[in-house]
């Protein structure tokens, strides 16, 4: 999927709860991030901009959302759009943010 | 991908722990559902959990977190935790200013509490009640927030009332 139709697509579908699921490698795995589930859906219905996942090991037709924490911190969704008997689905695979910086609130 | 159930998932959120039957997972195609009946089987799968899903065993954990911690709170022997005010936060689904109108706080006020200042036993009380509210009827918070005009929602009964008074009107 090219970034023009994947931007369109999340447009159509993030405000969809039941359109969007979460890996818990997501939210588990990095405990020192502290995410949790609901604030991933909240980071990805809210302000950011969807970008190609240019990093080397970025799953295979996977996109970059990327914001802004409430903290003001730099965060950033890897989501892919997976297809099931319903329609499209987003779904969060990954997500990083820098920690260690809470006070640096310029955006 | 598909759907499966499964029974024995064991969810953690800063509300605590529980385990959870019945609950839905997305798992690649390449799966087969029929050996995935219980959760330890999704070890090694990259299986995803729907949003709606996520809500539900969040909800259950908050119940029961405010049905274990009201009483403390309100008796002054337990105050609310950073994570915990963050993972009510997420229960209200409000965001950090949404949230300080909710509680009648100035936004730098909230950002101390979320910063971890002490906060002052009215307070938390003022927060659990809250809870409690969007737990008794989601979406109150968001209702709230939105001025808590019913008529605004429903134009039929705007409509009717104002029939009523064209009557009431009339016959005068």
């Amino acid at each position: 999927m090219k970034l023009t139709d994947a931007r369109t697509l999340l447009k159509e579908i993030r405000n969809k709860d039941e359109r969007i699921s979460i890996r818990p490698h997501a939210w588990k795995d990095h405990p020192e991030r502290k995410f949790s589930p609901l604030e991933l859906v909240r980071l990805l219905q809210g302000k950011g901009g969807l970008h190609d996942n240019k990093y080397p090991t970025a799953a295979a037709g996977s996109f970059l959302w990327i914001c802004r924490d409430e903290d003001g911190r730099k965060t950033e969704l890897a989501i892919v759009f997976e297809a099931d008997k319903s329609g499209d689905l987003i779904v969060i695979i990954h997500a990083y943010r820098e920690i260690g910086n809470e006070k640096n609130n310029s955006k | 991908m598909k759907k499966t159930t499964v029974s024995n998932y064991r969810y953690q959120s800063v509300f605590g722990e529980m385990v959870f039957d019945e609950i839905s997972v997305q798992i690649p195609d390449t799966c087969d559902p029929r050996k995935i009946r219980r959760a330890d089987a999704l070890e090694g799968i990259d299986y995803s959990l729907s949003v709606s899903e996520i809500k539900k065993m969040e909800r259950d954990l908050a119940l029961s977190y405010f049905s274990k911690c009201y009483r403390v709170i309100m008796l002054g022997e337990r105050t609310i935790s950073v994570e915990e005010l963050k993972g009510i936060q997420d229960i209200l689904n409000v965001n950090r200013s949404e949230f300080g109108k909710l509680l009648g706080l100035h936004k730098g006020s909230v950002t101390n509490l979320f910063k971890g200042k002490a906060m002052k036993p009215s307070l938390c009380i003022l927060i659990m009640e809250r809870l409690g509210m969007e737990l008794g009827r989601p979406g109150s918070a968001r209702h709230m927030l939105d001025g808590g005009n019913p008529e605004a929602q429903v134009p039929e009964a705007r409509k009717i009332i104002n029939q009523t008074r064209y009557f009431r009107s009339q016959a005068a």
